[in-house]
């Protein structure tokens, strides 16, 4: 019974993880670019979320609230890919690392000067009822069960957008080779564009489910978020969609154990233990393709 | 016959000498500085100076390997605490008596830390430029947790106190002193060359026979060496350590000073390390925005001047003694120089298409959140968000409407510029008025020392006194307003050249 | 186009010269003999990972100053050192407050800062006063000295420990504990030890211990191999941010059987969280409580809800005590001597009489013993019906 328990818990962790990974690496495999500020993002969603749902401030309809919250995150990484890092297109790579850093930075600071130190509680039965479901002897709540399903459903969609249609085409197109794309007629601008806010959507999902899991919103929310994802990103093939998937269930997972086989404050050590395991192993992680780099 | 070579060179034994010199005379200014005396500065400046001293070994040591080898390590304050808790371990021990421990305990940290230097960098640095960040700040936070969980040795989250102080002002130089000159002889050596062909290009290195592993390995252990030594000095300057001292914010503070000082100059991290490590200490109303203005220039500077500030540009007593000598310099140059950019301030040359989108933006940016501030303090609505303060006294609800106008202006000058930047004529005239709005707003600001006006001081200020110097649109060429407007290649972004 | 060129070079250099005269401020207290105007000094954490705390105890101080100050007659002045919660830094703003001849600190509010502080101010004889660092080591040396410059209004860890072990056995009757804690967090490890301790004295069975770190959202893990053991009560001595937290994921794995106990972490959590559901029955120890049928407690809340919308929390309320307690000792001085006030000798004087302080505050009666550590009575709040009952002393 307690095994589920845990299992449940490293899925719901998982989820969320997988949803954040899916967004570094789809604006990896587009831009090579280490999205530092991608979990940020996350954190700033979180906010419109709060601002939204709760009856202290706006206190919206639920469905409003989380449009509000997509479009929200949507917009900041169009903004912020326009500002910070096209006019870096081309340029070395350390540069474009730091310029993401100081992305992350910004927004993690802005968001302290703007709603203060002070943590604020995510009111989550507002969006999903409380209670949950009884199997047998096993409990599982609804929150764990809706994020699950959520982020499940979520990366179906992706998988056919990026699949199945034109846009999706010119992505991957895009991620191949970028100036063949161009030659191809493809508008590269458009697709990057394009490429960030749906990565950032998928945030917005993810700042939803954490909120709901995890009522607390603070600034510094998305730096060990967004760390953890990123290690689920690269643990998974960086740049790969399934492999973000398969990457996050696994950190999520990792961490579950470690913390049921009771080493919980050597949870993120085990994280990064395997992150080094694999970048030794196998750079390109579980799903990676290999890249040759060419003179 | 014209005079061939008249250019003196001062000998070599020379610049030895002129260089010792110039030390000794420093560190008996310091001394006097710091043990009282002959100025009469403050406590707090006595003691930053040591602090001083210890990021300016961090910030070496890490230009090291990121402004010559080309890396971008996340977790050089892993190394920092290993030297830190190292010296801090052995000298609580009381294994020896206190004279001779304070130098061992200095080396054993550099030592300790070199070791991790080399059990991290063999593995982290065969992998590529991102991995090897993310790789670095996952060590640097295991060794955090590892500090944390073996609290037997270390004291984990409450700390480990009652380290004796050694640190004084002539232990930190000679440190200082011993770091800077091992990293500058190492760059004008052998190695130093092959780290550096490492930088432009590895592939090329590589085929030019440099072993590029042991290099890039070799610079991350004298990195790591020094930085636990500046660990060391740091324990002993503060007496007692906790783990969260050195976590991935301390790494990316010191990640700044280097990247805003110049990647490869190692007289621009010393400079940007004194005025980083002090500013908390001298600018203490503005506490609050200094992370958001860091946090911008750290992008503003990325995106315009990736090299950093000072670039690759290493400054040489000598070289300069030299140019004076040989009086090659013109006073003439040097006030050209100084006159652009404050030319360019003040008569809107030519601004590049860009530039006045970026400024255009800005401003309206700048006066919208002027408006906003201004609207919520004079309805109170301050205390419905829980953060703003709420005590805004009657007499302020004049400035407000005062900024409510201003701002106005501010914006929409700002976007009569975004709209209006093809037509040069209407730009410039557009372009001074912006200024003046911006100024005018923050003059009345610094008059009423308002926390919102401040923060648009600071933005503003920088960048309207850096961005002309950094941007080389064509107005350097030439100053017709007709031609600069065909001289942007099509294609480029105007100015925005990477270094 | 000349005009205008020297129009803005004016108005350029009128800005360069408005920004460095701006740039000189933020300093100037000058502790002077006017006996009118006392300096004091605040260290505390008001930007970065700590913020929260250093904003409590902000506001809770300057609430107390402001309102001394409006009575009339001796005027505070207070200059502030954001010291970020980082030692070095705090160290720094020590020699910073000292340079500008500042008569007395409060702070800091971590205690690791506090602990780099104290020898220092120890030295040169500065009073000094935190309101929430509670580590044994800050008014104690590791070997024993006594930093007699250094008071707190605050419960130390040991203390909490061991009240809320000999409650679990003599009230709640328990025969079996477990306890969450944080590894991250010094007053976390502190209060865990001493209950572990009593404990084990006390017969107590303590059957799993699980702890986190200290940005951990996630506690299911734990609290499913705690509720493995079906222990009578769980301990939890950490923060409101995580109590907000663990409350609702406990729930969810099955834990309603376990009595949730607590320390002064715990104010305000009720007030913080939008569902108190889940913390239903807990008891927790708290030398505050907004509950407490006090006029000045109940004043002290409405006069800091008036001016920042939110209740106080504990840091808060010590702050307050604690500017109380420095402003008492110093008027006590002043009364008995007639040193400058920015003197040493007045600062020595000033140690040896907040050492005799004997007042109420909001958190209570403090004296303080003979390691600076105040002796306040405890307060045993549960959370009923969704609000925190006073349920009694202890």
């Amino acid at each position: 019974m307690f095994f589920v328990s845990h299992l449940v818990n490293g899925l719901q962790l998982g989820s969320i993880y997988a949803l954040v990974a899916l967004g570094y690496t789809m604006v990896y495999g587009i831009i090579k670019l280490l999205n530092f500020a991608h979990g940020d993002f996350i954190m700033v969603g979180g906010y419109i979320a709060l601002f939204s749902l709760s009856t202290t401030f706006f206190g919206l309809p639920p469905a409003v609230a989380v449009v509000l919250t997509i479009v929200g995150c949507m917009l900041l990484a169009v903004v912020v890919e326009k500002l910070a890092y096209r006019p870096l297109r081309n340029a070395p790579r350390i540069s474009v690392l730091i310029t993401a850093i100081g992305v992350s930075l910004l927004l993690q600071n802005l968001a302290q000067y703007f709603f203060g130190a002070t943590p604020m509680n995510f009111p989550t039965h507002l969006l999903i009822p409380a209670g949950g479901i009884t199997m047998g002897d096993v409990f599982v709540a609804y929150t764990p069960l809706i994020t699950i399903i959520a982020a499940l459903i979520s990366m179906v969609i992706l998988t056919y957008l990026v699949q199945r249609t034109k846009l999706g085409k010119a992505m991957r197109a895009v991620s191949e080779d970028t100036e063949a794309a161009q030659l191809m007629g493809i508008n590269v601008n458009t697709i990057i564009t394009f490429t960030f806010a749906v990565g950032a959507g998928l945030a917005g999902i993810g700042a939803l489910l954490y909120g709901a899991g995890y009522p607390r919103i603070e600034h510094t929310l998305g730096v060990m978020l967004g760390l953890m994802a990123f290690v689920a990103a690269v643990v998974g093939g960086i740049g790969s969609i399934p492999g973000a998937m398969i990457g996050g269930f696994a950190i999520g997972l990792v961490e579950a154990l470690v913390t049921a086989l009771g080493f919980s404050e050597w949870r993120i050590g085990a994280v990064f233990l395997i992150l080094i395991i694999v970048l030794m192993v196998r750079p390109t992680g579980i799903m990676g393709r290999s890249m040759m780099e060419k003179v | 016959m014209t005079n061939l070579n008249r250019h003196k060179t001062i000998p070599t034994p020379i610049r030895y000498l002129i260089n010792t010199g110039l030390l000794i005379a420093l560190i008996v200014v310091g001394h006097i500085i710091t043990e009282g005396g002959l100025f009469q500065i403050g406590r707090a400046q006595q003691r930053i100076i040591v602090e001083i001293g210890i990021f300016i070994i961090l910030a070496v040591s890490l230009n090291l390997v990121t402004g010559y080898l080309g890396q971008l390590p996340l977790g050089h304050a892993g190394f920092m605490a290993v030297g830190a808790y190292t010296a801090g371990i052995f000298w609580t021990s009381g294994f020896m008596p206190d004279g001779a421990s304070m130098v061992v305990g200095l080396i054993l940290a550099g030592i300790v830390a070199a070791i991790f230097g080399i059990i991290i960098g063999i593995p982290a640095l065969r992998l590529r430029g991102d991995y090897l960040a993310i790789i670095t700040l996952g060590f640097g936070e295991i060794i955090r947790i590892l500090i944390t969980n073996l609290s037997g040795i270390t004291g984990g989250a409450q700390g480990l106190q009652g380290i004796p102080r050694h640190s004084n002002f002539i232990l930190v130089y000679i440190c200082v002193i011993i770091a800077c000159t091992l990293i500058h002889m190492l760059m004008k050596s052998r190695h130093g060359r092959a780290i550096l062909s490492i930088r432009e290009n590895e592939i090329a290195a590589e085929s030019c026979g440099i072993k590029t592993t042991y290099y890039k390995v070799m610079a991350f252990t004298v990195s790591a060496f020094l930085a636990g030594v500046a660990g060391a000095l740091f324990a002993g300057n503060l007496g007692i350590l906790e783990p969260a001292s050195f976590g991935f914010m301390q790494s990316i503070d010191i990640l700044m000073i280097v990247v805003l000082g110049g990647m490869g100059s190692m007289a621009g991290a010393v400079i940007s390390a004194a005025i980083l490590t002090s500013l908390p200490l001298f600018m203490q109303g503005l506490n609050q925005y200094r992370l958001v203005i860091f946090a911008l220039m750290l992008i503003v500077v990325m995106i315009f001047k990736p090299s950093g500030l000072l670039g690759t540009y290493d400054f040489s007593l000598s070289r300069s003694l030299e140019r004076l000598i040989n009086r090659d310099y013109k006073v003439k140059n040097f006030v050209r120089k100084l006159a652009i950019p404050l030319k360019r301030l003040v008569i809107p040359n030519a601004p590049g298409r860009n530039f006045l989108k970026f400024t255009g933006i800005l401003y309206a940016v700048v006066s919208l959140s002027i408006i906003a501030g201004s609207i919520i303090g004079m309805f109170n609505i301050g205390p419905l968000l829980g953060v703003l303060p709420s005590r805004y006294p009657g007499a302020w609800q004049f400035f407000f409407i005062l900024n409510i106008i201003t701002g106005a202006y501010g914006l929409i000058v700002g976007t009569l510029g975004m709209l209006f930047r093809k037509d040069v004529g209407k730009a410039k005239l557009l372009r001074v008025l912006a200024i003046l709005s911006i100024w005018l707003l923050a003059f009345k600001y610094l008059v009423i020392l308002d926390g919102a006006g401040l923060l648009v001081v600071l933005i503003a200020l920088p960048i309207e006194l850096v961005l002309p110097i950094l941007f080389k649109t064509g107005a350097e060429k030439n100053q017709s307003a007709h031609i600069t407007s065909i001289s942007e290649a099509p294609g480029k972004d105007g100015g925005n050249h990477g270094e | 186009m000349k005009k205008l060129r020297i129009l803005c070079l004016v108005v350029a250099m009128l800005m360069v010269i408005g920004l460095l005269a701006g740039c000189g401020g933020g300093g100037g207290g000058n502790g002077d003999a006017d006996a009118d105007v006392i300096t004091i000094g605040v260290l505390a954490p008001l930007t970065g990972g700590v913020a929260q705390f250093g904003t409590s105890v902000y506001r809770g101080l300057n609430l107390y100053i402001d309102q001394f100050n409006a009575r009339g007659g001796l005027q505070i002045e207070t200059i502030t050192f954001d010291e970020e919660g980082n030692a070095s830094l705090a160290v720094t703003g020590y020699n910073s407050l000292f340079d500008q001849n500042v008569t007395a600190i409060i702070g800091a509010v971590t205690s690791g800062p506090t602990m780099a502080v104290v020898p220092f101010a120890f030295e040169d004889n500065m009073p000094m006063i935190t309101a929430s660092a509670t580590h044994a080591g800050v008014t104690v040396a590791d070997d024993g000295t006594v930093f007699t410059n250094m008071f707190r209004s605050c419960f130390i860890d040991p203390f909490q420990g061991q009240k809320m072990a000999e409650f679990a056995v003599e009230v709640l009757e328990a025969r079996t504990a477990a306890i969450l804690f944080s590894n991250e967090i010094d007053y976390s490890i502190g209060l865990r030890d001493a209950f572990e301790e009593k404990a084990r004295e006390l017969g107590l069975e303590v059957v799993v211990v699980e702890n986190f770190p200290d940005d951990a959202v996630d506690f299911r893990g734990q609290l499913t191999n705690i509720a493995q053991h079906n222990p009578d009560v769980l301990f939890v001595p950490a923060y409101v941010r995580h109590i907000a937290l663990i409350g609702p994921q406990s729930a969810e794995v099955g834990l309603e059987g376990t009595t949730l106990l607590g320390a002064d972490g715990w104010a305000g959590t009720v007030a913080f969280m939008e569902d108190v559901s889940s913390i239903e029955g807990a008891y927790f120890l708290t030398g505050f409580s907004p509950d407490v049928d006090d006029p000045m407690v109940q004043q002290f809340i409405r006069d800091y809800q008036a001016r920042h919308g939110s209740i106080p929390d504990m840091f808060a309320a010590q702050a307050f005590d604690a500017a109380m307690i420095l402003i008492d000792a110093i008027e006590r001085t002043l009364a008995a001597t007639d040193y400058n006030p920015a003197s040493e000798e007045f600062r020595i004087a000033l140690i040896a009489n907040m050492a005799r302080t004997n007042l109420t505050g909001v958190t209570g009666h403090i004296a303080f013993d003979e390691f600076n550590n105040p002796q306040k009575t405890a307060v045993i709040l549960n959370v009923a019906d969704g609000v925190e009952v006073f349920w009694g002393y202890f």
